[in-house]
């Protein structure tokens, strides 16, 4: 592995990465939200609801990729056992949870002109709903387990079981519901999608995705951050000079 | 003295048995909480037997799903806390076997309970012939399967002292398949063959799986 | 635009996102400065107990 996967060598590198990334990130959804509020036309059959979709489809494709980091991520820390991939876990948890509530009250929002009401049990928003649940269930193990480097491993062993169970859970709520089908429901987006509304959904997409880079590498540094003040707090400790640093709490060594 | 494999995870069967069937019959616990659980649905619901028979099967399941939560927290806990857990996890037999015959071990006491009585817990919700055998053998198949994935979560949360609630948390996403397929074979909606062996694939998959998953997490929580 | 009748829902539907993505960016900048704030006074506090220790 290159020198990136030291955390000394991640801070130098998110130093100069940050800011292009926060400045593409502008620049992106800049574009994105010109062209999906004022450069796209509204669809023949929903109207101006449509615009909407700019902002669900990719916030639902942000909450599978950061998922799927998550589980590289974990496979980092219990094959090569590295503080910086516990640090990624740790910081991609609560954005991907972030992205995923995002797509439930847009799609909440969306569903409540097209479908008349604010949820229906579609196969769709039930998994999001069900993959929420397990961000905010990885999250609670991260706060539970005191021991960082442990709850580290704990939480990528859960998560590459719910990565390997997120499949299986799409195909079972996807064959719930066809035996629960509901005659009234309208479906979303169909087959083809008019290439004017597919630029401003590519670049929304592209956004996203960049700003997930940019807030990931801030919140690893923050992790790092956190990690450094911990045994600073520990040697300040052990010097007989307890030094009370508000919520940071001084734990034995890893 | 040098103990075969088959006669020490034999010897660790009977040891979980014999505790299990001292401490507080958790098998009979269980069943009351099981028995609690549809006393008080019609309760919610009213007493319409003929929505009941036809929510039935899934009540039923509900309350099996819980009842299998219960218990589950205290799989390897009191383990880890008396210490013999670090006896187990220093034993020349595989961790993965150790821990499918706890699940065993779990599941004889609980699980299998259930099973038995759900005909009878069925009579009281109105179902007929056909749905009580349906749910008889949903459950037989449905709920080793629950107590596998619980594992998982019970070597997860081992090492915490109020685990039971992070557990819950952690397992009730992951036992959606199971729920969907049991109660779908249970209530024979779309016919009875084609949910009923998505489910005992779902078993056979956390069979294979879910053991080696637990390990692995006991391994870490205890070093 | 404004005149479609679902037009407060598109306008909802923004606002959250907004406030949804300002919410994680404010976090994590919050976040980050209250770590360098105790960061800076930790070590300077652990500088003046170990003159030739880590840093």
């Amino acid at each position: 592995m290159p020198n990136y996967a030291n955390p000394a060598e991640f801070l130098r590198l998110a130093r100069i990465a940050v800011p292009v990334t926060a400045a593409l990130t502008g620049v992106l959804f800049a574009v994105g939200l010109y062209l999906a509020l004022f450069d796209s036309p509204p669809d023949y059959q929903q109207g101006e609801t449509v615009r909407i979709m700019y902002l669900h489809v990719p916030s639902a494709w942000m909450a599978m990729f950061v998922y799927i980091v998550m589980c590289s991520a974990a496979l980092g820390t219990l094959v090569w056992r590295h503080p910086l991939a516990d640090a990624a876990q740790k910081a991609a948890a609560p954005l991907g949870a972030g992205f995923t509530f995002l797509c439930l009250m847009t799609g909440s929002l969306w569903g409540k002109p097209m479908w008349g009401t604010w949820w229906v049990w579609d196969a769709r928003l039930t998994s999001v709903f069900v993959l929420f649940l397990i961000y905010l269930g990885i999250i609670a193990l991260w706060q539970v387990v005191e021991d960082q480097g442990k709850a580290a491993r704990l939480v990528a062993i859960f998560t590459l079981v719910g990565g390997v169970n997120i499949p299986i859970i799409k195909f079972s709520v996807d064959w719930w519901n066809t035996l629960h089908q509901s005659a009234s429901v309208f479906r979303l987006g169909g087959p083809t999608i008019a290439m004017s509304m597919l630029w401003p959904l590519l670049i929304m997409a592209l956004a996203y995705t960049s700003l997930f880079l940019t807030l990931h590498m801030m919140a690893i540094r923050n992790e790092i951050l956190r990690r450094r003040i911990k045994r600073l707090a520990m040697i300040a400790a052990a010097e007989g000079e307890a030094a009370p640093v508000a919520g940071i709490f001084p734990e034995p060594a890893e | 003295m040098k103990e075969t494999l088959p006669s020490a995870l034999f010897a660790l069967l009977t040891r979980d048995l014999t505790i299990g069937r001292r401490i507080g019959g958790a098998a009979s616990l269980g069943i009351v909480f099981f028995l609690c659980l549809v006393a008080i649905t019609p309760f919610a619901i009213g007493p319409d037997l003929a929505l009941l028979s036809r929510i039935g099967p899934a009540i039923l399941w509900i309350a099996a799903l819980l009842a299998t939560l219960l218990g589950l927290d205290r799989l390897f806990q009191a383990e880890a806390e008396d210490g013999s857990l670090d006896l187990l996890l220093s034993s020349s037999a595989p961790l993965e076997l150790i821990v499918l015959v706890k699940c065993l071990a779990h599941w004889l006491l609980t699980g299998l309970p259930l099973v038995v009585a759900s005909p009878l817990f069925g009579l009281m919700l109105g179902l007929d012939t056909h749905a009580l055998a349906g749910v008889f053998v949903s459950l037989l198949v449905g709920t080793p399967a629950l107590t596998l994935i619980g594992a998982i979560g019970a070597a997860l949360t081992v090492s915490l002292r109020r685990g039971g609630l992070l557990l819950a948390i952690l397992i009730l996403p992951l036992s959606i398949p199971v729920l969907i397929f049991g109660v779908a074979a249970a209530s024979r909606a779309a016919g009875f063959a084609m949910p009923f062996l998505i489910l005992c694939g779902l078993a056979l998959m956390g069979l294979a799986l879910a053991p080696f998953a637990a390990a692995a997490a006991l391994r870490h929580s205890i070093e | 635009m404004m005149r479609d009748p679902n037009f407060g829902f598109v306008l909802a539907a923004y606002c959250v996102a907004a406030f949804v993505v300002i919410g994680m960016i404010a976090g994590t900048l919050l976040d980050y400065a209250a770590l360098k704030k105790s960061l800076a006074r930790l070590s300077a506090r652990t500088g003046r107990a170990v003159d030739d220790g880590q840093k």
